[in-house]
């Protein structure tokens, strides 16, 4: 009936007349005690009438098949309303900004064990997508189990990230198997290495690689027993994969570093004869001062030769014979990067700032583009970053150029850090900046503070130079909160700074820092 | 200390607690005439950048530093949602008062209470008050001096005019859709679109604009993606004569038919007429502000407000409009619990309606309004409303046990009894997922409205809180 109704308009009146007999008799009752008319207007009051009858004697379909029956106990505390209207005004502050404090409001909430609200579920839903990978994590443990389900709706979050540790270790790929061993070993260094242990035997020799990459980056002496054990499963082979070299490589410097280890022992043994007595030079030796210097030999001896190193220690030859000359010096400069720093101090004779001059004298130094390249430079910055040796690294420190520097700024303390920054005037420098706090998640001094928002607004304002806004997104990380006050002062402009550098001075530097320093402190209180 | 305006011409409301309205960022939102105003109402939400900011039983103020020598002066009515700020801004809301209301709402301890309004502040507030007496007494004056027979009869030739004109622009909106019928409406789909608009533009000049409206449905129809079209196009045209021919029979009718007739064609209701009508219906009750939408239409920007009372179990429609150049000045706070009198415009089912009178905000629901227990009973309120007016749409309700379910077509609504109804097209995706996110497979009672293609849900109820989505 409606069909044929529907066939009438759609054909025309002219051309298809509608049996108005299909009609139920109701509406067939009503239509025939209607006045008169033209067929047009007949057509269209049936119409009318039967879409009413319709639509008033509709009822509700009912559902076929099975409803999602889960429906979810939520144990875990909603956040209180508070922590919704700072993610509110997270999601509002400069692009830039926004992911450094998201990363701490989603911290926070995770160290209170709280789950975001509904709304919030669906602010941060809709931003995942363009957020970095790291955030995936952080962002499936402050959702609910309702704002889970919803994941894989408005997400390309995989299940992967939702799944325990236990699951990632035993089906996760490298990369997030790592990112989670890593995780682990900051919390939990020994359930870390249980589970690498546990499953050790069925890694790839690339993943293998990749573990204990991780280990010699993060290496404590509870690890010395595990490393040890796997010293049999990479002894020289005839025909062994180059990784296999490498693995062997980075097990023997592991346990060189540690004295009581027979590879530190029987290294060291070695290495031990290659030291000699020789005569100062000038007035010292005149009155028989003898020095003790390093000898190394030309040629291939009975330690010093590819075999030994080969399958001893997974050393190749050198790599560059215009930095490392002989194989030897290639050689010896592993050694200086992974024995502790003592054994070249006792042997020759010398205080470590001493030793360190002695290294990079003239003597192991070579001409590379016209200019002197000390070549045990970075075996001595390796060998501070590795031991962690802070005594070393302030030595090398006086010595070195500002690029060699920056690696080894992260071992100084916090206030040797700020002194460090003040001295060398790298106050608006990102590089050095990050150098020195990448790693560090406090909060510089006031001073401090207050001096580098001093300094960059002398370069902005007063010189007229530009500073990128992110040292104000770096400097939001560490600014002591009274920086907020001093920045807010600083609004006197002198008429010869461009209206451009005062627009992005106030912009990127007093309003967005201000704002995201009270973020910061919201989301602390 | 309670505070509440007390208007002769009503019986005063009877006092119940009422609270300081506590804004949420989401009202303040709502509020926001357009986004850039919101945008830069955010960048001053941070309470310490206010010079002053405090608040009374009645009022809300702060002092902001601005572009000029003297800081702005900002201040909102708490009772009857209004602002005034001393800047040049146009808008309603302005920057600086999405700014107070956003620092108040989010860090409310920042600002203390003072019963010692300023000069300022108390000059504006009170001249509020007394102009709104000022209006009550001048209805009743007008309406008993109203006897100006020039006046009348001028009135009565303009109104005669206006019939004429609308009578020619319906006669010839009859002529079309028979011609229309008599060629068949496979040809739609090939007319372009101003086939549809001149007959829409010969309305707006006899003053048919709501005829005009219903002309450019036509228009608005998906001809290309499947057969749908063919359906609406004749439920939109039966209709449409429909109303023609109830409009041509409306002297037969009526007093309310002949109303809401006038309405449908295109007459205004005049909020001024509802003041002045003594016989109007008026409800006292708390309402419960259930949600908002707002829509553009060819440059008129519509705003509507849906209520939901809890004693008299009625519901209302508070309608806003607005353009790009004259922004809507929102009156209504979405999700807020008021106490107030509201005055509907006399229709065969009143439902549109104005704030007559409000004495505050309420802080929780101590009764909780009628729901319905099933679809079942939603369509049979609907059948029952469709009864007494054919042309009603958007129904207020509140479902009992509504279970979300992510359908194939459009999601849908599962009630207790297995029996379902899809959700409208229009709902914006983010609050299906707000909706998902807070109950997730739990049924929950949902308030909405229950329009032509589906259902839309605005809020739910937990206990004596309503969550607007």
């Amino acid at each position: 009936m409606l069909q044929q109704l529907i066939n009438t308009a759609l054909l025309g009146t002219d051309k298809m007349v509608f049996d108005e007999k299909l009609l139920p008799e109701s509406i067939r009752n009503i239509i025939e005690k209607m006045p008169e008319t033209d067929k047009e207007a007949r057509f269209f009051k049936t119409a009318a009438l039967l879409a009413f009858y319709e639509v008033s004697g509709q009822k509700p379909k009912r559902f076929v098949g099975e409803l999602p029956i889960e429906i979810h106990d939520e144990f875990a505390e909603v956040a209180p309303q508070k922590f919704a209207t700072i993610l509110n005004d997270i999601l509002e502050i400069q692009y830039y900004f926004r992911n450094d404090l998201l990363a701490l409001w989603l911290d926070k909430l995770i160290e209170r064990k709280q789950i975001c609200t509904a709304k919030n579920t669906v602010s941060l839903l809709s931003l995942a997508e363009s957020l970095p990978k790291k955030f995936h994590p952080k962002i499936i443990k402050v959702l609910s189990k309702n704002g889970l389900d919803l994941l894989a709706f408005k997400t390309s979050i995989t299940q992967k990230e939702q799944l325990s540790a236990e699951q990632i270790w035993q089906e996760g790929k490298l990369a997030e198997r790592r990112e989670l061993f890593i995780e682990l070993r900051k919390e939990h260094p020994q359930k870390a290495l249980t589970l690498l242990e546990n499953t050790w035997k069925e890694e790839s020799l690339n993943d293998k690689k990749a573990f204990i990459e991780v280990i010699k980056t993060t290496f404590e002496s509870s690890d010395i027993v595990f490393i040890e054990s796997l010293i049999p499963e990479f002894t020289f082979k005839a025909k062994e994969r180059k990784t296999q070299k490498e693995i062997r490589q980075m097990l023997k410097g592991l346990l060189m570093g540690i004295v009581n280890t027979d590879t530190y022992a029987r290294t060291t043994k070695a290495l031990e004869g290659y030291f000699s007595h020789e005569k100062a030079k000038g007035m010292m030796g005149w009155i028989g001062k003898e020095n003790k210097v390093l000898l190394l030999p030309e040629q291939d001896d009975s330690f010093l030769n590819i075999s030994t190193m080969d399958s001893e220690y997974g050393f190749e030859k050198s790599p560059d014979i215009a930095i490392f000359t002989t194989n030897q010096y290639y050689w010896f400069a592993c050694f200086l990067e992974y024995l502790p720093f003592d054994f070249w101090t006792q042997h020759l004779e010398k205080d470590i700032e001493a030793t360190v001059k002695y290294f990079i004298s003239e003597a192991f130094t070579v001409k590379l583009s016209g200019k002197k390249l000390a070549v045990f430079l970075n075996a001595l910055i390796n060998n501070a970053l590795h031991h962690k040796n802070i005594v070393l690294a302030k030595a090398l420190l006086k010595i070195t150029s500002l690029n060699d520097q920056l690696p080894l700024l992260a071992l100084l303390t916090e206030n040797e850090r700020e002194e460090y920054i003040l001295s060398s005037k790298q106050l608006t420098s990102l590089q050095a900046l990050e150098a020195c706090f990448g790693n560090f998640n406090g909060t510089w001094s006031a001073d401090f503070s207050n001096t580098i928002v001093r300094e960059c607004y002398a370069t902005i304002i007063e010189r007229n130079t530009y500073i990128p806004e992110q040292l104000a997104v770096f400097m939001v990380k560490h600014l002591h909160p009274s920086a907020s006050i001093f920045l807010l002062k600083e609004n006197v402009y002198p008429s010869s700074t461009n209206p451009y550098y005062i627009k992005h001075w106030e912009k990127h530097f007093v309003e967005a820092i201000v704002t995201a320093l009270k973020i910061k402190q919201r989301i602390d209180l | 200390m309670e505070i509440y305006r007390t208007i002769p011409l009503f019986e005063p409301i009877k006092p119940t607690k009422t609270l300081t309205l506590n804004f949420s960022e989401q009202q303040v939102e709502i509020l926001a005439p357009d986004a850039a105003s919101l945008k830069a109402g955010r960048a001053l939400s941070n309470a310490n950048q206010w010079l002053a900011k405090q608040f009374s039983d009645r009022v809300l103020w702060g002092e902001i530093k601005g572009s000029g020598s003297k800081p702005y002066r900002t201040q909102i009515d708490l009772q009857n949602i209004a602002y005034k700020c001393s800047c040049p801004s146009f808008k309603f809301p302005c920057k600086h008062g999405i700014g107070l209301m956003l620092a108040f709402a989010k860090q409310p301890t920042l600002f203390s209470k003072s019963d010692l309004e300023p000069d300022w502040v108390k000059e504006w507030i009170d001249k509020r008050i007394s102009k709104a007496e000022k209006i009550e007494v001048k209805i009743e004056s007008e309406s008993s001096s109203n006897t100006d027979e020039k006046a009348q009869k001028s009135k009565e030739k303009r109104q005669t005019e206006r019939l004429l004109q609308v009578e020619g622009g319906v006669a010839e909106l009859e002529l079309w859709l028979k011609d229309l019928l008599r060629a068949g409406f496979l040809a739609l789909p090939n007319k372009d679109s101003r086939f549809f608009e001149q007959i829409a533009a010969r309305m707006v000049d006899a003053k048919a604009t709501g005829l005009a409206g219903r002309v450019r449905a036509f228009k608005a129809l998906n001809y290309q993606q499947n057969n749908d079209w063919q359906q609406e196009s004749l439920r939109i045209a039966a209709e449409l004569f429909l109303l023609i021919e109830a409009f041509k029979n409306a002297s037969k009718l009526s007093l309310e038919w002949q109303q809401s007739l006038k309405n449908l064609v295109g007459w205004n209701q005049s909020s001024k007429d509802l003041l002045q009508n003594h016989e109007a219906e008026k409800v006292k009750d708390i309402w419960i502000v259930l949600g908002q939408e707002q829509q553009e239409t060819e440059g008129i920007i519509v705003q509507r407000n849906w209520l939901g009372a809890t004693k008299t179990n009625r519901s209302a429609l508070i309608l806003n409009f607005g353009t790009p150049f004259s922004p809507l000045e929102n009156a209504v706070l979405p999700g807020a619990l008021i106490e107030a009198e509201l005055a509907f415009f006399p229709s065969v089912l009143p439902h549109r309606a104005i704030i007559n009178l409000q004495k505050g905000f309420v802080e929780t629901l101590e009764i909780l309004p009628e729901m319905l227990n099933d679809w079942t009973a939603a369509f049979q309120f609907r059948s029952e409303q469709l009864s007494k007016y054919p042309f009603v749409n958007d129904i207020p309700m509140i479902i009992k046990d509504l279970r979300f379910v992510l359908g194939k077509k459009q999601p849908i609504l599962c009630d207790s009894t297995m029996h379902y109804h899809e959700i409208s097209l229009s709902w914006a995706e983010d609050k299906m997922l707000t909706l998902y996110a807070y109950a997730g497979n739990t049924p929950v009672n949902l308030a909405g409205v229950f329009r032509h293609d589906g259902f839309l849900p605005l809020g739910v109820f937990n206990g004596d809180t309503y969550l607007m989505l």
